[in-house]
């Protein structure tokens, strides 16, 4: 089969094989054994590929785990103080622990704890459960801190609504079958953490009580309650023997419905007749307090579930399983009760894998297209088009390894590479055809097999050497931390993987291949296209060498000028990933009600759901009841799923759908803003400060803390030293939350001979109504409320007869105790590490450099501001990151600069060439930064990425001139025809000119296998384009680097030694 | 069908006219404290990223304005627990008058501009509304008369009735104050009349014979035998005779024994049987003195009883009192005089309307409760003594400047009221509060009678307001 008698290693002009080298005669030799473990390999990474959980982008949480409490009624500061910050301090000694975040709302406490990247999530949460317990004790009695799932927000991947159409269940009952059938059904499902329920009613029991009645009958509140908590129970009495058989003995006496209630006896009245709590109160079943509420269509409240994914699971696999078990459930729901799906992560996922499939497929086609044009020979084609799936496939084998999802950003690391990662093996074909052609012009002796492993050899270990500088050249991108880290990472490895094993496979499947398929007649380089390209290309060349010092010059001002283009870039956190839902989310100041917010929920509902384009719209207006929610009563979520394009009124696009919604729903003080459901829990997810620079301000008095803010405001502003580099900025004023405070006055209450908590008590109870007790009702559960009837407390008149009983059994109004104030205050409570924090936002001007900037600012701060002792500052912001990164980046990017010069060196052996290669780096960002420009794209971490990429393409191009001027160079030295400027210029135009065929094929390949990724606009392509935009435009800059600029500045180099032998030989000829 | 399509065109087509022509206006100058300003950002559609503004500040003579100093920032309103944003520009003064920076919006959204002009001693500020994606600036914080009002708030007619937006008048109207107090039904004092004999005895028949029983004037009680009783009697008789025998002085004892059995409360009607009889009675039956119903009964037939002691209580139900109590801070209001209404929700609901006739000058000391009394007509006997009644003082306070109570905001110790000014705008406006109840607010000062106040849907304007009026927030 394969000709292997003609072949030979020895046939190699060097004796001593380098390892590179003997491998590429080594795999040509055994063709069916190299061939063998490829496809062994590639099946393996198609079973790998398999296994690969599917994600549309990487979770970017940090490891953190959520701890929820439940204190409800009490205001924010009540919880900070009784609650969160005793959680807080406990948690913050746990090992690992990166830091400790709390926020307080109203009766609610929401503890993150955050822990080092790369700590497993259980072991995090054991940690978590052994500091609880100890932290247990200081919480108020009856407190009962929850561990939220090993989840995150962006793990919402499923949401559905129950609806009734037929109007036989109420809201009630439909979150009744929500949160004691449905939830438990899915939440059994692998995968799934949670399943979290919003909207509707929960039923309780609630005894309102009338205070007058209770005041002639003399009985306290207190009483009451205790009544109720005493009137409800079943009890066991082990077993009674009758007749040899045991009995079970029960008492029953659990409450089963509001007439049991009405019965319980709170008391006796003066002749003995019992006082039951129906004399006194009006028992019903009625809502709970609500903190959220769901909508759909605009037709009216809806109870929702949400369905929250594990940790790192295989988020298309999770709701593939939901959807079958949600069809299995839909059976056994009472009639009329439908479950209506609002919104579904795997449309997302799948339309992004298909984006990329079929950019990845585009791709592959456009660079076999390439390659056919210019080779004209299908078979040699065929193996760089072998090349592409293998490497691809193979690189999914250590990625299953690493449990790496398949996403938007792994997928497009290998999208990224594709141009470079066939660069290895078309120029390996492209140079066995020049040989081959030669040897048949020639004649010859040598066997076709000799001249096709000679040929390979000959560019085999540049090549590799270059690949391998791309997959080092990225390097940086694992230098990457926290968000950005995260979402890169994968990108980073899978484009490194794939850039490796096609390194890997240039040097070992594509010489199996060539022996294989090279066959036949073989046109070289004297195509159409190649003489017409040659010709073209030749007069430039001639031109650049002549004008050496212009192009030089040209290329330096080029580079100058654009130096205003990318200052004028701006920059953004994150480019947008079109994700197919809109998430409408205007969110106003807090301390809206929730009747109005139903009301503007519902209003915005009816509106979405009027645009022809919108086939579902699922509000929900605060917090669901999933610990990974914290959204306050005012903020609307608003998820809105359009129909397929093709049912779109004529020229619609997303953007101007978006746009159009925009000025139609204009809700006065609800900031509009559209976003994408993971961009936005991506966001969210990223707490603290946003701004370049910030001042977190810690201390133990929120007042303290926000005064502090302002003096420092004030302190950077006035003073002579910061005032000029200052562009602005902000204390956070914390009010917005807003109180009634019954200020208890102890004199006035020690003349009834009441204490502190007696007040308290009543107004707990009385007007924010109390949970005595909960009943047992089969699998259900309700709790029963005490408070005072609706009249006696519902407005501040009302709130002053609220009665408190004293000692002697009279009743004193509340307002003869106390003073009533309304007061404004914070609606939530920020504690980090402990402290309550309040943030100064900081904005600097380019005059002055962040961190001299700080340097300045804090001794400003310290001398004027004068922070309280007790209280802390801590510069924060973004530019922390930036600092962070950039002193990660001063580390790995000279040491990655090293690395690829080193590499290079290795390779060429020559300092001044490496140098002039790695020149092709600052070069192509001329043209990726106009092409940003002209795309009107922002900076951002994806085009930085982008740009890092670029390096090592750049460098790649680079090697690969060098390499042919070198050999043009050394074969003219050798032959000795090397010895005035015109020779060197021919040398030039020979090294150059005559590959201009490889040159082309190599640049066209990258830059024309990134076009798809710029055309497509499906889901995810955004972020793709970013990356990709530098790339293309900086291939494009480079090839004209690297076709005019190299020659310029190999024959100034050249020249300068030609000039210095010229001088030596002349003086040589003069000595003799 | 297709219709509607034309007519969904056509509106999206008006709506692009009208925001054009908002735009051609915008680009005209606005009144900002005493500096008139121009502002324009490019691109026309802000994006994230670097957009650039340009501001043209005149004085009030309509001459550029040098060397002012600007402060301009666009603000993200924090949202649920991530905290605001800012995005500054840095504002350089390029040409007479004119005035440029830029500013970087880090995310899609609303991005309200805030400007701050500061020349000397002078300063005005102005809002526009921005937001990424949306075309242009549009003033947000204008007056019709370009006037700029912190916080102003501009709402059109379709917006506020899809977000219940209500506006009323502020006007003079009576207030009345209602005071609800629990009220107690008890007997009228003044109604109460005790049997209690003078003289020492034991009971006979007993008529009154249960508590509760009903009795009328002039109505046998019991009978009782007396040992004084029945001397009385027969020297009554001894007088009697002798009178009758001889004229004279005897007339006048006749008179004085008389008395005595009339003071032993045994009325002329049984002195003149007595006489008639010629004989003493050993048992005499006593009459009510007064209709009523017995409350309290000390003897059953038989029992002896001693001078003076009650024997038996009497209440004429057919008016009874309703003491209201009242606590100490509601005192203020409670006038003599003035109209109550008592309730008894319990009972169906009646209602009796009466007055308060008195305030007791003293309060219990048990209740901590001063009592107020209504007098009630009880001719049918539905109330019955110690029912607990509701009782609802109004207090007539006169005419007052008022406002619905929905229309205040409490914000903290101020509070505020948004005046409709006409053209969309809505204005905040502080006000002190006098006396309210369950529906109206009294006004002391802040507004004038005939100013159009927001009454509902006012959380989402005062959210507005909020936002744009920056710093200066109310």
């Amino acid at each position: 089969m394969v000709k292997r008698t003609d072949s030979s290693p020895g046939s190699n002009p060097t004796p001593t094989l380098r390892p590179i080298e003997w491998l590429i005669a080594y795999c040509a030799r055994h063709t069916l054994l190299t061939l063998l473990i490829v496809i062994a390999a590639s099946f393996w990474g198609y079973k790998s590929l398999q296994n690969t959980p599917l994600d549309a982008i990487p979770d970017l949480s940090d490891v953190q785990v959520i701890i929820q409490t439940d204190w409800p009624g009490r205001s924010p500061d009540l919880v900070e103080d009784q609650i969160t910050y005793p959680l807080t301090t406990t948690l913050l000694a746990a090992p690992n622990v990166k830091s400790v975040r709390g926020q307080s709302f109203m009766g609610l406490s929401f503890v993150y704890v955050i822990f080092e990247d790369e700590t497993d999530i259980y072991w995090a949460r054991s940690r978590v459960l052994e500091y609880l317990n100890s932290a247990l004790d200081s919480l108020p009695s009856g407190v009962r801190p929850t561990l939220g799932p090993d989840a995150t927000g962006v793990g919402w991947v499923y949401q559905y609504a129950l609806v009734d159409k037929s109007g036989n269940h109420n809201l009630a009952e439909l979150r009744t079958l929500q949160d004691y059938k449905l939830r438990y059904w899915l939440e059994s499902v692998a995968g799934v953490a949670e399943v979290a329920s919003v909207g509707g009613f929960v039923k309780e029991y609630q005894i309102q009580v009338d205070p007058n009645k209770l005041a002639s009958v003399g009985i306290p509140l207190k009483k009451v309650a205790e009544a109720v908590r005493r009137s409800n129970g079943d009890v066991g009495g082990r077993v009674l023997e009758i007749a040899g058989h045991e009995q079970f003995v029960r008492g029953r006496g659990y409450i089963q419905d509001s007439r049991d209630l009405e019965k319980v006896a709170i008391g006796l009245g003066k002749n003995g007749s019992p006082i039951q709590l129906g004399d006194v109160a009006v028992v019903s079943l009625g809502p709970t307090m609500r903190r959220g509420l769901a909508e759909l269509d605009g037709e009216g409240e809806a109870v929702g579930g949400i369905v929250v994914m594990r940790y790192g699971e295989d988020a298309l696999g999770v709701i593939e399983r939901v959807k079958e078990r949600l069809v299995e459930a839909q059976a056994s729901l009472p009639d009329g009760v439908e479950i209506v799906t609002v919104y579904d992560r795997s449309d997302l996922i799948k339309r992004a894998i298909n984006t990329l499939k079929q950019t990845l497929t585009e791709e592959m086609i456009v660079v076999s297209l390439i390659i056919m044009i210019f080779l004209l020979h299908f078979r040699s084609a065929l193996i760089a088009i072998l090349t592409l799936p293998v490497a691809i496939l193979l690189s999914f084998i250590p990625m299953s390894g690493q449990n790496l999802t398949a996403n938007i950003m792994s997928l497009g690391g290998i999208a990224v590479a594709i141009g470079a990662m066939v660069d290895a093996s078309i120029v390996m074909i492209e140079n066995t055809h020049k040989r081959l052609e030669a040897w048949a012009k020639t004649g010859g002796q040598e066997g076709r097999h000799a001249v096709v492993v000679g040929a390979m050899q000959e560019v085999g270990p540049s090549l590799f050497f270059s690949l391998l500088i791309i997959t080092v050249s990225f390097m940086p991108v694992f230098a990457l931390e926290g968000t950005e880290g995260r979402m890169f990472q994968p990108l980073a490895y899978s484009k490194t993987y794939s850039m490796g094993f096609a390194a890997l496979l240039a040097i070992t499947f594509t010489p199996a291949l060539a022996v294989l398929l090279i066959r036949g007649k073989i046109r070289g380089d004297k195509s159409f296209l190649n003489r017409w390209l040659v010709a073209t290309y030749l007069p430039i060349v001639r031109l650049a060498v002549k004008l050496r010092w212009w192009v030089v010059g040209g290329a330096i001002t080029a580079l100058v000028a654009t130096a205003p283009v990318f200052m004028n870039l701006g920059s953004e956190f994150m480019p947008p990933l079109n994700e197919g839902h809109i998430l409408y989310m205007p969110a106003a100041p807090p301390g809206m009600s929730i009747t109005e917010a139903g009301k503007v929920l519902h209003a915005m509902g009816k509106e979405l759901k009027a645009f022809p384009e919108v086939e579902r719209v699922f509000g929900k207006m605060g917090r669901s009841t999933s610990p990974t929610d914290p959204a306050p009563l005012s903020m609307a979520e608003t998820v809105i799923t359009l129909k397929p394009k093709d049912e779109w009124r004529e020229g619609v696009t997303r953007e101007s759908l978006i746009a159009e919604m925009d000025a139609q729903l204009r809700y006065p003080g609800m900031p509009n803003m559209w976003w994408m459901p993971i961009q936005t829990r991506t966001e969210m997810l990223a707490t603290g400060i946003r701004s370049t620079l910030g001042i977190k301000i810690f201390g133990d008095d929120l007042d303290g803390v926000e005064a502090a803010g302002i003096r420092i405001e004030q302190a950077l502003k006035d003073d002579q030293r910061t005032a000029p580099f200052t562009r602005s900025v902000f204390a956070e004023r914390i009010s917005g939350g807003y109180f009634l405070d019954f200020d208890i006055d102890r004199d006035k209450i020690a003349r009834y001979g009441l204490t502190i908590a007696d007040v308290e008590e009543v107004i707990m109870v009385a007007v924010g109504g109390m949970t005595i007790s909960e009943t047992v009702e089969g699998r259900e559960r309700y709790a029963i409320n005490l408070r005072y009837a609706r009249d006696f407390r519902d407005d501040p008149e009302a709130l002053k007869r609220v009665l408190v009983p004293t000692a002697t059994g009279s009743q004193i109004p509340l307002a003869q105790l106390a003073e009533l104030n309304f007061r404004t205050g914070p609606p939530m409570l920020r504690n980090e590490n402990g402290q309550l924090v309040g943030y100064v936002f900081v904005d600097v001007n380019d005059k002055i450099g962040i961190a001299d900037y700080v340097a300045v600012a804090r001794q400003v701060v310290s001398e004027q501001a004068g922070v309280p002792p007790g209280y802390r500052l801590d510069w924060a912001g973004q530019f922390k990151y930036f600092e962070r990164a950039k002193e990660k980046l001063q580390m790995v990017v000279p040491l990655t600069l090293f690395i690829i010069f080193c590499m290079l060196y290795i390779n060429r052996k020559s300092v001044v060439e490496s140098l002039i290669i790695l020149l092709a780096v600052p070069f192509s960002l001329i043209g990726a930064i106009w092409l940003l420009a002209w795309l009107d794209y922002n900076l951002s971490v994806a085009v930085w990425v982008g740009m890092i990429a670029l390096a090592g393409v750049d460098a790649a191009m680079g090697v690969l001139m060098m390499l042919y001027l070198g050999m043009a160079y050394r074969q003219r030295q050798a032959e000795g025809r090397l010895n005035s400027q015109q020779d060197l210029v021919d040398v030039i135009c020979e090294g150059a000119g005559r590959r201009i065929r490889p040159m082309l094929m190599t640049g066209l390949v990258l830059l024309l296998g990134l076009i798809p990724i710029l055309w497509s606009d499906g889901t995810g392509a955004d972020v793709m384009k970013r990356i990709a935009a530098p790339m293309v435009g900086g291939v494009a800059s480079v090839m004209i680097t690297v076709l005019v600029l190299f020659p310029a500045i190999f024959a100034i180099w050249k020249g300068s030694q030609l000039h210095e032998s010229n001088v030596r030989l002349k003086s040589e000829k003069i000595e003799t | 069908m297709k219709q509607s399509a034309i007519m969904k065109a056509l509106i999206v087509i008006f709506c692009f006219v009208i925001n054009a022509n908002a735009y051609a206006t915008e680009a005209e100058f606005f009144d900002v404290g005493p500096f008139k300003l121009r502002a324009l950002v490019k691109p026309e559609i802000p994006k994230v990223g670097k957009n650039q503004i340009t501001v043209w500040l005149q004085d009030s003579a309509g001459q550029p304005l040098t060397g002012a100093v600007l402060n301009v920032v666009a603000v993200m309103p924090a949202m649920g627990s991530m905290p605001a944003m800012y995005a500054p520009a840095e504002m350089s003064e390029d040409m007479g008058g004119r005035y440029e920076g830029e500013f970087e919006p880090a995310m899609g959204g609303e991005w309200p501009l805030m400007i701050e002009i500061e020349k000397g001693d002078e300063k005005g500020s102005i809002t526009f509304n921005l937001a990424t994606g949306r075309k242009g600036l549009q003033c947000a914080t204008c007056n019709r008369d370009g006037m700029y009002v912190p916080g102003t708030v501009r709402v059109d007619t379709a917006r506020r009735q899809l977000i219940g937006v209500t506006t009323a008048a502020v006007k003079q109207r009576k207030l009345r104050i209602t005071t609800r107090a629990a009220g107690i039904v008890t007997y009228d004092e003044t109604r109460l009349h005790d049997v209690s004999l003078k003289f020492d005895g034991w009971i006979g028949e007993l008529y009154a014979d249960a508590l509760g029983k009903s009795v009328k004037k002039g109505k046998p009680l019991f009978t009782v035998y007396s040992p004084e009783l029945l001397a009385a009697q027969e020297e009554y008789l001894e007088t009697l005779r002798r009178v009758s025998n001889k004229a004279g002085h005897s007339k006048q004892r006749l008179a004085a024994a008389k008395r005595r059995l009339s003071l032993w409360d045994l009325s002329d009607v049984q002195i003149e049987a007595l006489g008639r009889r010629g004989k003493a009675q050993e048992y005499v039956t006593i009459l009510a003195a007064t209709s009523g119903v017995v409350i309290d009964k000390q003897i059953v037939a038989g029992s002896a009883f001693r001078m003076g002691q009650q024997v038996l209580r009497l209440a004429d139900l057919s008016q009874i009192w309703v003491e209201a109590q009242l606590y100490d801070y509601e005192l203020p209001l409670i006038k003599l005089g003035m109209p109550a209404k008592v309730l008894l929700p319990e009972l169906q609901g009646r209602e009796y309307l009466g007055k308060v006739d008195f305030i007791y000058p003293y309060m219990e000391s048990d209740t901590r409760t001063t009592r107020a009394r209504i007098t009630i007509d009880n001719s049918d006997g539905f109330l019955r003594p110690a029912m607990y009644a509701e009782v609802k003082l109004k207090a007539k306070l006169g005419k007052r400047l008022v406002v619905p109570e929905s229309a205040v905001l409490y914000s903290g110790r101020s509070r505020v009221v948004f005046i409709d000014s006409g053209d969309g705008r809505l204005v905040p406006r502080k006000i002190k509060t006098g006396q309210r109840n369950r529906k109206w607010i009294e006004v002391l000062e802040g507004i004038e009678e005939g100013d159009i106040v927001v009454t509902s849907g006012n959380f989402l304007i005062a959210a507005e307001s909020r936002l744009k009026a920056g710093i200066e927030s109310w």
